[in-house]
């Protein structure tokens, strides 16, 4: 597979990662990232973040070399890594998060059950401020173009009595004030994921129902998974582009998902090689 | 029904103009109903009305005259939302006329709590009024706190008078087990066909009389084409069909012409003693040959 030709890295079939006629659209799409364990999405949403704020995907795409100054502004709200994270990662990507203007950051990581969620047996009030607080930053601004990132919303479910249907309200909020909102969860099969659940108290049935309930107002799914044959050493996953429920033309005139999987390898040095499957 | 008239009352469905109180749709991860509902505003005339629920919608549509976030408001401020906007005149031009027919569009019927059903669709519902609801059936289906209490999708099913069940026509490549498999874990393949605008409907509508009808439709929502499902060739083997066997192995598995008459006229064994004795009415009918010997007093000698 070494040998192979690598590949740059579209989601739209006019060779963008994240399109033009989205961000200057007046509709707002949604957008899942989904992953199992063993297959980070982080290189992704790092390559998705430089290219919001910047234009480029120096890591993935070699064509999307032009950079253009506060192309939109990104919110990137965590339930799992802390700011330091990601202004680490994205160095590689050649951001600096620190002094980017277009890029805010809410960790609900560090303190989610200190401060901001004090009983969790009785969330609702807390989590809605929570969600208002997002809502609050994404109005500060006048500027249409806004990319927002909401990773692993889904540990409200599991650690809370906080609904499927009362976080989705919340994420619809924050979906219709921003052009494109992608969603970053945890799929693990069993674990995490299970259609055959039906305790509506239980974790794994809540985070079912707001995955697939999520998947039903999707545009379009990205999902990272380990090789289904099993492991080799010079490839890490496969990524898929699929077709959400919802048709993306239907809300941006012409504009086409370019459904494709390829296969991937993180290597040593972290530089990420992208080839079709 | 003939193959047009199936297509006609696809239709006069489409356009309001069958009485059906209550259109459900059934869809899934691999096909949604998005296309599906377009089909309706593209039917209905000026004169019909369209309000739109929204559970899941974040753009507004633009075919609905009022739009309502459901996810903010409670049942009883959506039934009086579809009171006030059903019964107000529609403006055409210069004039004002009143609506013939109202649609009231609910984009997901899986956000109604299953114990609130009946009381949701029986506030919203009047003589004026077509209500078209989408069902996702790849959700889970929480449990009831009631004991043998119905499924949602049982409650909706049941008071339906259409249901519409999409279903994606996937690549022929793709097998129908791993597709489910792979879409059951939310793994969904690509340029399989799924959610595509060319998709197969299953119609089942119910007449006043009770008796429901069932017809298999292919759509095209692109170019608004309606026709009679063909199933694949692949459904259709005929267990005859010797060029199945061709090439299997070398021995030779057909037969000719020649075999296949000398086949048919092989008789076989009893059919002869069945045609004369069997015509009895079923009776057991022992004939006696000339070398039994019969004894009338030992009981295990009978052989009935």
């Amino acid at each position: 597979m070494s040998t192979g030709q690598n590949q740059d890295l579209t989601i739209f079939k006019d060779n963008s990662l994240l399109s033009d006629a989205i961000l200057s659209s007046e509709s707002s799409l949604l957008s899942t990232i989904t992953y199992v364990q063993g297959t980070s999405p982080q290189w992704l949403i790092n390559s998705l973040i430089e290219n919001a704020l910047q234009g480029t995907a120096a890591l993935v795409n070699n064509d999307l070399n032009q950079k253009i100054r506060n192309r939109s502004e990104v919110e990137f709200v965590s339930f799992l890594h802390p700011l330091d994270y990601y202004v680490k990662n994205c160095k590689k990507n050649g951001l600096d998060l620190t002094h980017s203007p277009g890029f805010t950051f809410i960790d609900y990581f560090s303190q989610l059950f200190t401060e901001n969620i004090k009983d969790t047996t009785s969330s609702k009030k807390e989590i809605s401020k929570m969600f208002d607080d997002i809502t609050k930053k994404l109005k500060i601004s006048n500027n249409k173009k806004k990319v927002v990132f909401i990773e692993l919303p889904e540990v409200l479910l599991q650690a809370t009595d906080f609904t499927s249907d009362g976080l989705l309200a919340e994420i619809l909020k924050v979906n219709r004030l921003c052009r494109q909102l992608f969603i970053i969860s945890a799929k693990d099969h069993i674990k995490s994921f299970n259609l055959d659940s039906s305790i509506p108290q239980d974790p794994v049935f809540k985070t079912t129902d707001f995955l697939v309930k999520l998947f039903h107002r999707s545009h379009y799914n990205i999902s990272l998974s380990p090789l289904s044959t099993g492991r080799a050493s010079d490839i890490t996953g496969s990524l898929t582009i699929s077709k959400g429920s919802l048709p993306v033309d239907s809300v941006v005139d012409r504009l086409v998902i370019n459904e494709k999987e390829y296969i991937y390898h993180i290597t040593k040095d972290s530089n990420i090689r992208l080839f079709f499957r | 029904m003939s193959n047009q008239n199936s297509t006609v009352l696809l239709t006069r469905l489409l356009s309001l103009k069958e009485n059906s109180p209550f259109l459900l749709v059934l869809d899934s991860l691999s096909q949604s109903s998005h296309y599906l509902i377009r089909e309706f505003p593209h039917r209905c005339s000026s004169n019909n009305k369209i309000l739109y629920l929204s559970y899941e919608t974040a753009n507004k549509v633009p075919f609905a005259s009022e739009f309502l976030d459901c996810t903010t408001v409670s049942s009883q401020q959506i039934a009086s939302f579809v009171k006030q906007h059903s019964n107000s005149t529609i403006a055409t031009g210069s004039s004002t006329i009143a609506p013939s027919k109202t649609l009231v569009i609910i984009d997901s019927l899986n956000y109604i709590p299953n114990n609130e059903i009946t009381q949701f669709l029986t506030s919203i519902i009047q003589p004026s009024i077509a209500i078209l609801g989408t069902f996702h059936t790849n959700i889970p289906q929480p449990q009831s706190a009631l004991l043998n209490y119905p499924s949602a999708l049982t409650i909706f099913s049941f008071i339906a008078s259409s249901i519409f069940e999409v279903e994606a026509i996937h690549e022929q490549f793709i097998d129908e087990e791993s597709l489910e498999n792979r879409v059951n874990r939310l793994d969904l393949p690509v340029n399989a066909g799924l959610n595509s605008n060319k998709f197969k409907l299953t119609l089942t509508n119910r007449r006043k009389s009770g008796r429901s009808v069932i017809y298999k439709f292919t759509i095209d929502s692109e170019n608004h084409v309606y026709e009679q499902y063909k199933a694949s060739k692949e459904e259709e083997i005929d267990p005859e069909d010797e060029s199945l066997l061709k090439g299997l192995t070398t021995f030779n598995l057909t037969t000719n012409s020649k075999q296949k008459l000398a086949r048919e006229q092989v008789e076989l064994p009893y059919l002869e003693a069945q045609e004369a004795m069997g015509a009895s009415g079923g009776a057991i009918v022992y004939e006696y040959e000339k070398d039994d010997d019969y004894d009338e007093e030992d009981p295990y000698e009978d052989p009935f």
